[in-house]
């Protein structure tokens, strides 16, 4: 998110929080549309590890259930001088071997499947190093529960690497497992107000006390993503979390790197992880 | 001898019928009791059936054959005077209406001049008094300019309870606002809940919705010309009101009697006054309010002379506890002098500033602490005269100037912060426009045409950016201060007839030419205070549009009930739409966001409005369509406008019941807004999202809008002075109107969130909501 998205949400918010704005169910039944998608989620980083690509099936919108995942697609990720074929391991869900993506270089993910031949690209950009992470245990305030709740801060230090265009998507996992999974959660800036200066205790993260074990392996991963990809997570929060005031724009879908072919996004980024051990219950 | 004698008849019968024949000019000002100019009151000659009306400072013009003759003075809302006059000589004549009440009221409106709905040449022109925009009522019991305004056929409000409007099929900023000529860029308050403007200073509003003259410019589709009361030249005078939401105060009165007066007029909210009482410690460091000042002075210098100052400040002030704040308003000042190089020639000198800007803030102890600004300002200078050549021929010409000043955004932080200073860059130009129109009448026919030339010129300093085929910025180009690097030339003809078929009966035909430089980057049906205003430039062309109107007008029961019928065709080219997911708030690229293509509206206004007796009001009926054509949005398919509403329906009616109570109504109904859904979903992210085809394809059932307000008006003294009570009630029968449709994932919907799925849900804002509010005259 970057701070003219943070500002715009802050706006909204608080003019509801104003305003005793009333919801109310319609009772609408929108056309069934048979004419199905192909949706790609696929990532290749830096970090030495099985990158995944899964693909599914969009479907009729009010009918959300579980994801139609796609088997059989011939999959593989072209550079310029290798091409590395992916595997289906999980109905719909194919890995890479174990490897790693390089900076700077450009890489192309394939999917054929149904004679249809989709493509999507993207270019891994260096990422500088993080001077720290840390954790403070501290109380937030939940806006949905009308309460403060107890848990622990997650901090950055960074210096900002200097030229306009750095993006960054930040992830944490406890124990190994993503804490932050979905799009509501998601943390991500670009550096449009911030190039180049000294980014000085930025809250990344809050963890909820009751979402700890008492000693935890608390990850940050750190990716400087693409422009394009930013951009296609901004859209989709316009398209979800962020919708529902009367100064929305248009609906419209959010731009994948597929073109018309295909829903989802294929990125890479430079990621590095910084680990830190937290005991629950030291103060 | 005999011959010589019948010379000197016949020299005689020739010097008497050429003194007959010799014209002679009656001029004036015509001004009510209180001595209030009166805009658009009419003089008629009964003897030679013609007759002119008042300008905007209440100056007539009238040119009459020598000998007796009787004139019939009448305006809406007065009593009409009827004066016999032998006419010998240039006079200077100064009338005075009186108002006409029916009993102790002043909130019914009658006396309506009984034929002027079939004889007046504009057509789409309507003019409101403050006393029918008072007795309308409206959320939360104030009375509101934009709210009325919208019950009109031809205009259509935006989102439930906000005040953008649409004109005709045209975008909310193809509105030209003026408030005693200066333009209100944002004419709204509590992001668009109310306007600026305060009902109890406006002397009469005139909405042109189509045969906008000539001296008009700058906007596609409306100019709303607001004017403000001059002040009492008798006696001091006041009134003041206390609601649910706010108060005012207005004085005025005379200086130096009949001479001078001025005029001062407030109004605050108070429901921040509350605030310190709550039991959240961060809710009391809250604050919101807003406030408006609007102050005038006049001065009657001589019989030729006249000056006027009036000024406007508003400021809506919004202090979310610890967190933000957003404060934001317009201000401006007119200097205006009339002056009489003769009776038959009247001109206006002006000189105007205006301003809207705002601040926008972080909390001081936040890391990402900043402060954004930004502002657009425009420095005028107008000149405006009218030649009264006959009573059969006017001519109308003048020009103006305006300087704009556009700050978008500056964002700093006066302490350290992670954020950095970032700066829009400013934009700088020159509006020029000349203008000229005739006016010609007969008895039954009336025809004004002319044209209007406008300049745009852009000048540095300036940092342009150029862009490829793909919208990508490819270059910079820089400007220093003072040059002018680009410009835009447009013709803009404009004309208006009428044919009075019989005293019953007429057809109007009007068309106009507009071109707008000047646009807001907005790309939702309601106004935003964070909206900035951007120029036509290298990259943007400016906004043309053509209208075509027709009417026919009829009145029955001896001009007890008038009705119309209206059609019309509007193309806009170069319209300016923004593209998906655009990103106009702080962006420099902001023209890379940018789309343009062509729209066209077309439609039908059906009007029946009763003015006499115990029940006034009207009915209106408008079907209206709009729609787009824009490159790179929907595939370049043709796709409705966000705002476009086939039907509309207002009644609005008031009953005098007695001498202390009247009962106002309105009904509203208006189509639903056409909307994006979704044709499709997937995951990405554990999350589900729509997926979408047309823009605005589908008009979902139920979301159509109606509402029901009653008000009753419960008049009574204090003191002896006159007082009352308004009792109103919004959404009578508790419509829930859509204030947003959206969909949503059901895991986060806090209206089912059990299970999967999803839902489609409305938020709406104003159920059933009674309100009181309470005013003394003095």
């Amino acid at each position: 998110m970057s701070v003219k998205q943070f500002l715009l949400l802050v706006i909204v918010f608080g003019i509801f929080v104003l305003f005793l704005s009333c919801e109310e169910p319609i009772n609408y039944v929108l056309s069934e549309n048979s004419d199905y998608k192909y949706v790609i989620e696929g990532s290749f980083t830096t970090l030495f590890k099985k990158h995944k690509v899964e693909i599914s099936l969009s479907d009729n919108f009010l009918n959300k259930g579980p994801k139609k995942m796609v088997q059989n697609a011939i999959v593989y990720i072209n550079s310029e001088n290798e091409t590395i074929y992916l595997q289906e391991e999980e109905p719909g869900i194919y890995y890479t071997p174990f490897m790693r993506a390089i900076k700077n270089k450009s890489y192309e993910l394939n999917v054929l499947i149904n004679g249809l031949h989709i493509k999507g690209k993207d270019t891994v950009r260096e990422l500088l190093p993080v001077d720290s992470i840390f954790i403070i245990k501290g109380k937030e305030f939940s806006y949905t529960e009308q309460k403060y709740i107890e848990g622990f801060f997650v901090f950055l230090n960074m210096q900002e690497k200097q030229g306009k265009g750095d993006c960054y998507l930040f992830e944490l996992l406890i124990n190994n497992k993503l804490y932050n999974d979905s799009l509501k959660e998601s943390v991500f800036y670009n550096d449009e107000f911030i190039d180049g200066n000294y980014l000085k205790n930025i809250k990344l993260f809050f963890i909820k006390n009751d979402d700890l074990p008492d000693t935890s392996i608390i990850t940050v991963r750190v990716n400087l993503i693409s422009h394009k990809y930013y951009n296609y997570l901004n859209e989709l929060l316009m398209e979800t979390y962020w919708r529902g005031s009367p100064w929305d724009g248009p609906s419209a879908n959010a731009k994948s790197n597929f073109g018309n072919k295909a829903l989802g996004f294929f990125y890479t980024a430079d990621t590095r992880e910084y680990h830190l051990k937290l005991l629950k219950n030291i103060e | 001898m005999k011959v010589i004698f019948q010379v000197l008849i016949m020299v005689i019968f020739s010097l008497n019928s050429l003194l007959a024949q010799k014209n002679y000019t009656l001029s004036g000002f015509i001004t009510d009791d209180n001595g209030e100019v009166l805009i658009g009151a009419t003089i008629v000659s009964l003897k030679n059936s013609v007759g002119t009306t008042t300008n905007q400072y209440g100056f007539f013009s009238i040119t009459l054959p020598f000998g007796e003759n009787t004139l019939i003075v009448s305006s809406l809302g007065y009593i009409s005077d009827t004066i016999k006059i032998f006419v010998d000589e240039n006079k200077k004549l100064n009338l005075k209406l009186i108002p006409e009440v029916k009993k102790i009221d002043e909130v019914v409106i009658n006396a309506h001049k009984s034929d002027e709905n079939i004889k007046k040449a504009n057509i789409g022109l309507v003019s409101l008094q403050s006393k029918t925009i008072k007795s309308i009522p409206v959320v939360f019991g104030e009375s509101d300019l934009l709210k009325s305004i919208q019950l009109l056929p031809g205009v259509q409000s935006g989102v439930e309870g906000m005040g953008g409007f649409f004109v005709r099929g045209g975008n909310s900023d193809q509105n030209l606002i003026i408030l005693d000529e200066a333009v209100v860029y944002n004419p709204n308050h509590l992001f668009g809940f109310f306007s600026v403007f305060n009902t109890d200073v406006i002397k009469n509003v005139e909405l042109y919705k189509g045969a906008i003259p000539a001296e008009f410019g700058g906007r596609l589709s409306s100019v709303l010309d607001v004017r403000t009361k001059e002040g009492n030249l008798e006696k001091i005078s006041g009134e003041g009101g206390i609601g649910l939401i706010s108060s005012k105060i207005s004085i005025d009165g005379p200086i130096i009697k009949n001479k001078s007066s001025f005029l001062i007029s407030g109004r605050r909210t108070y429901a921040d006054l509350m605030i310190p009482f709550s039991s959240d410690s961060n809710a009391r460091k809250g604050k919101f309010y807003f406030y408006d000042l609007n102050t005038k002075f006049n001065y009657i210098i001589n019989e030729k002379n006249r000056i006027y100052i009036s000024g406007y400040f508003g400021r809506d002030v919004n202090r979310f506890a610890q967190t933000f704040k957003i404060n934001y308003g317009n201000a401006s000042f007119t200097l205006r002098w009339n002056h009489l190089f003769s009776p038959k020639y009247f001109s206006n000198f002006t000189l105007l500033y205006s301003n809207y800007n705002y601040i926008f803030g972080s909390a001081p102890e936040d890391v990402t602490r900043f402060l954004w600004k930004s502002s657009i300002t425009n420095y005028m200078f107008k000149n405006d005269h009218s030649i009264y050549i006959s009573t059969k021929n006017n001519l109308k010409f003048g020009l103006q100037s305006i300087f704009y000043k556009l700050k978008p955004a500056i964002i700093t932080s006066e302490i350290e912060s992670v954020v950095s200073e970032f700066k829009l860059p400013d934009n700088f130009a020159f509006e020029h426009a000349l203008y000229l129109s005739h006016n010609y009448q007969t008895k039954n026919f009336k025809i004004t045409y002319g044209f209007r030339v406008s300049l745009l010129q852009n000048i540095g300093k300036a940092e342009v950016y150029k862009y490829n085929n793909d919208f990508i910025v490819v270059d910079t180009l820089y400007y220093p201060s003072g040059k002018i690097f680009n410009y835009y030339l447009n013709f803009e003809p404009r004309l208006s007839l009428s044919f009075l078929i019989n005293e019953k009966n007429s057809i109007k035909l009007g068309y106009n030419r507009m071109s707008q430089n000047i646009h807001l980057a907005s790309n939702s049906t309601a106004n935003f205070p964070l909206d900035i205003w951007f120029l036509s430039n290298l990259n943007i062309k400016p906004q043309i549009a053509d209208q075509i109107s027709l009417g026919y007008f009829r009145n029955f029961i001896n001009n007890k009930i008038e009705t119309s019928i209206e059609f019309f065709y509007k193309n806009i080219y170069n319209l300016i739409d923004f593209k998906d997911h655009a990103q106009l708030m702080l962006n420099p690229y902001l023209e890379g966001e940018i789309r343009t293509g062509k729209g066209f509206s077309y439609g039908a206004e059906f009007f029946i409005r009763k003015n006499i007796g115990n029940l006034i009001g009207w009915i209106s009926y408008s079907y209206c369509r709009s729609f787009r054509k824009i490159k790179g949005i929907n595939n370049d398919k043709v796709f409705p406008a966000p705002f476009d509403k086939p039907h509309n329906v207002s009644v609005v009616l008031s009953y005098n019941f007695s001498e202390k109570i009247d009962f106002s109504t309105n009904w509203v109904y208006s189509s639903a807004i056409p909307v994006t859904v979704p044709v499709g979903g997937y995951y990405y992210y554990n999350t589900w999202i729509p997926y979408f085809s047309e823009r605005n394809s589908v008009r979902i059932p139920g979301t159509d809008y109606h509402r029901l307000d009653l008000s009753v008006n419960i008049k009574y003294k204090i003191f002896k002075l006159n007082a009352g009570t308004i009792v109103s009630v919004y959404n009578v029968y508790n419509r829930h109107n859509a204030f947003a449709v959206y969909f949503r994932d059901k895991s986060v919907s806090k209206v089912n969130n059990n299970g999967d799925g999803v839902d489609v849900v409305k938020l709406y804002l104003f159920p059933i909501i009674p309100s009181v509010y309470s005013y003394i005259k003095f």
